[in-house]
């Protein structure tokens, strides 16, 4: 009889233990205010504590910035692990009805998730959009959802290759690749060289998305609740296709971007390109030696083609109680001495400073003094237009392992792998209440 | 692993204190309330950290919120969707295979060192029992990254191995062994722990037992099997029921090697992983929460079996007797 009482108990515990995973969500509703451009003057004279949510290491030196002009603002920065370690606290801050900061940054592939699940702000009736000319169009846009400003862009990420300069050259190879031909003939070449070397990695799905982007595809296209899927289409074919012909013949690397062997494999010369956006022009000094290079990402026609790669924006959330004291953040990040800070840091997606000689003339130690933020210039201006990303991007790029990964690691067939994503996809977005593919 | 132990502790220190203070006092004589006092503390954490997110958990599971449409009453959809959803009886499926694998090899290992530091033949014992116990202090976090870096076949030890051998070692990080991987990990971390459930058991079986099995002339292994082995049966039952726990809620492993291996490990790879992939990247909470009542219970009624090993068998009204005597 004992037994039986205590098995009960038990029963909780395993239950509760499992409950437990799920103990921080309740639903109601957020406040929503609406505000003046007046407003953002008038707030500055109150005395306000902000909360701004960061994963970067210089948001701190914005902030005191800030309050250094603005005393009577305090801002509290809460440094997180990662993007995605962002986006679920603001998630299950939105679900329990509290806990969102102000300011909270977000990549641009994730406006359309974070802003249809109601976790961000309009921010226009701030008069925020005056701010549209200092920006590149692709990067103002990205932090636009169906109407909705959300914020204003930080960095952006338009798409080159970083190549291994000294690992091409005794590959036999003299000139960066310039069409996906001639990279294919790299690839050979590096492998040939050293068995173990290889052109690039098989790739994440932040980046297979983007090259499909760069390629002329556009898989995704959303409108208003209507989302259509088509990781069939030409472009994204195309280069599934091509992509596929290097995986089966076993020259791309099997790391996984960021792991500790895919950074052992830069620095010993394993890897010989990384076709990833503009920010990582700045994050190579670890890796080279004077011996890598910056150029275009190759493309069909030997025309430059580009896509935007990662890259976010600061935006404001629903929650905030102080949004007009959160738009004059906005403004000293988009026009004020934080763009200046924010510049001198990533790469830019403002207009200004592409044309500012200052800026394009550094000459980079880590390249062997090649004016690197030219190519990242050149690569800005020829961003395809017309891309979307889903609502859902985040959930999407998290089960992209569960079908494409899985091909990618098997060496199997790509194209694959991106139907049977498309029908995860297409799956989860009926579920989720859009009219996927209908 | 670390979160099943965890809380299965927490109601293993519960248990006597609710279990023997309530039953006499609603049963004889007159109410006596001076009792609640006592307990209510204990019940008071145990209400609100197990019993109310229980009952949350179970509330979610019966709704449907999309990101288009708003939230709904949907009943038992979701554990009807669950039951036949094939990501989580894969996954599921594979904490199972893991379980009957994994558990035995550890659970035997952690055994021997028990009974060998018991054994009194070995000096040191107490540097034994402290290193081997060692890796159950380090975070589980931290082990997967150590592992994690070791398991490199193109620049980790793997690929150190591999050249200074002169032939390839299977990749522990492939579809084949990648399992194999997960329980080594996991083994290295519990070893320790189960070895000290096993080796104070073994400390308080009375001397005399020992003495009257050497007069009747028991040899070493006899004393094993005779003494040793039924006198920490309670122990043993206990150490299994937490890794039957630690195996169908396997998380921490799996989840930092996808950073490592994305490719391999799929969203749904264990029950855990795939509740908290829907919730927390899927924004889908009410079906997380009805997979995660359904694992819940299917770790229950494992659990349950695990306990009561012969309350399967005819034997069955004898053997609860027997329990009963041992409590």
């Amino acid at each position: 009889m004992k037994n039986s009482h205590s098995n009960w108990m038990r029963m909780g515990a395993v239950l509760g233990a499992s409950a437990l995973l799920l103990g921080t969500m309740a639903g109601c509703a957020a406040d929503s205010g609406s505000g003046a451009p007046e407003d953002v003057d008038a707030a500055l004279q109150e005395e306000t504590t902000l909360t701004w949510w960061t994963w970067g290491d210089d948001t701190q030196e914005m902030a005191d910035a800030f309050t250094k002009e603005n005393p009577k603002i305090k801002i509290e920065v809460v440094k997180m692990d990662n993007p995605d370690a962002v986006v679920t606290k603001l998630q299950n801050a939105v679900k329990a009805g509290t806990g969102a900061p102000d300011l909270v940054p977000a990549e641009y592939q994730t406006i359309p998730q974070l802003t249809m699940g109601g976790a961000l702000a309009d921010m226009s009736e701030f008069g925020i959009d005056e701010f549209a000319g200092d920006f590149t169009e692709s990067t103002w846009n990205a932090m636009n959802f169906q109407g909705k400003q959300t914020g204003i862009p930080m960095d952006s990420g338009p798409m080159v290759m970083i190549y291994n300069q000294e690992l091409f050259n005794a590959a036999g190879i003299t000139a960066a690749p310039t069409t996906w031909d001639e990279y294919a003939a790299a690839s050979a070449a590096i492998n040939a060289y050293d068995p173990e070397a290889y052109i690039a990695n098989s790739g994440d799905a932040g980046f297979m998305t983007s090259m499909f982007w760069a390629s002329g595809g556009t898989p995704f296209s959303v409108d208003g609740e209507n989302v259509t899927i088509d990781l069939q289409d030409a472009g994204t074919k195309k280069f599934a296709d091509y992509w596929g012909t290097l995986l089966t013949a076993n020259q791309l690397s099997p790391v996984s971007t960021w792991s500790d062997e895919w950074s052992k494999a830069l620095e010993q010369g394993k890897l010989g390109s990384l076709l990833m956006g503009s920010w990582m022009i700045s994050g190579m000094d670890d890796y080279s030696h004077g011996n890598w290079r910056v150029a275009q990402i190759p493309s069909w026609d030997g025309k430059p083609a580009s896509a935007q790669n990662g890259g976010s924006g600061l935006a404001v959330t629903e929650q905030s109680k102080h949004k007009a004291a959160a738009a004059a953040v906005l403004e000293f990040m988009a026009t004020g001495t934080g763009r200046d800070i924010q510049n001198t840091k990533g790469f830019p997606g403002t207009t200004a400073i592409m044309d500012d000689p200052a800026w394009l003339d550094v000459e980079f130690a880590t390249y062997d003094g090649q004016k690197a933020n030219v190519e990242g210039k050149t690569a800005s201006e020829n961003v395809i237009d017309g891309w979307q990303y889903l609502p859902f991007q985040g959930y999407a790029n998290n089960i992209f392992g569960d079908t494409v990964g899985k091909v990618l690691g098997e060496k199997g067939d790509i194209n694959a792998g991106l139907v049977a994503w498309q029908s995860d996809l297409v799956e989860y977005g009926n579920a989720q209440g859009f009219t996927v593919n209908k | 692993m670390t979160t099943g132990t965890l809380n299965t502790e927490l109601v293993v220190t519960g248990r006597p204190k609710a279990g023997s203070t309530l039953k006499p006092r609603t049963t004889h004589r007159r109410r006596d309330w001076s009792g609640w006092i006592f307990v209510g503390p204990f019940m008071a954490v145990f209400v609100l950290v197990l019993i109310a997110p229980l009952v949350y958990a179970i509330y979610l599971s019966l709704f449907r919120e999309t990101l288009v449409g708003g939230n709904s009453f949907v009943g038992l959809e979701n554990y009807a969707q669950a039951l036949t959803d094939s990501k989580f009886w894969d996954g599921l499926l594979r904490v199972t295979i893991f379980l009957f694998v994994q558990v035995p090899i550890m659970l035997g290992l952690s055994l021997f060192v028990a009974l060998a530091l018991d054994s009194m033949r070995l000096r040191w014992v107490s540097l034994f029992r402290l290193s081997i116990f060692l890796p159950y202090a380090v975070p589980g976090v931290v082990a997967v990254m150590i592992w994690g870096y070791m398991y490199g076949s193109q620049f980790g030890l793997i690929a150190d191995l591999n050249d200074l051998l002169g032939f390839k070692l299977p990749e522990p990080l492939s579809n084949s062994f990648l399992m194999v991987a997960i329980g080594n990990i996991v083994t290295w971390e519990f070893v320790g722990y189960n070895m000290l459930i096993f080796y104070s058991g073994l400390k308080a079986i009375p001397q005399e037992l020992y003495e009257a099995a050497e007069i009747d002339g028991a040899g070493p292994f006899r004393t094993i099997f005779s003494i040793k082995l039924p006198g920490i049966r309670g122990p043993l039952i206990i150490a299994t029921l937490f890794s039957i726990i630690g195996s169908f809620q396997l998380f921490n492993e799996p989840q930092m090697l996808r950073a490592i291996a994305p490719n391999l490990i799929t969203s749904y790879f264990t029950p855990n992983i795939y509740a908290f992939n829907l919730s927390f990247s899927g924004s889908m909470f009410n079906y997380a929460a009805a997979i995660a009542i359904l694992s819940g219970i299917i770790t229950m009624v494992f659990a349950f079996i695990a306990q009561n090993p012969e309350g399967f068998t005819f034997k069955k009204k004898k053997s609860m007797s027997t329990v009963e005597e041992q409590a």
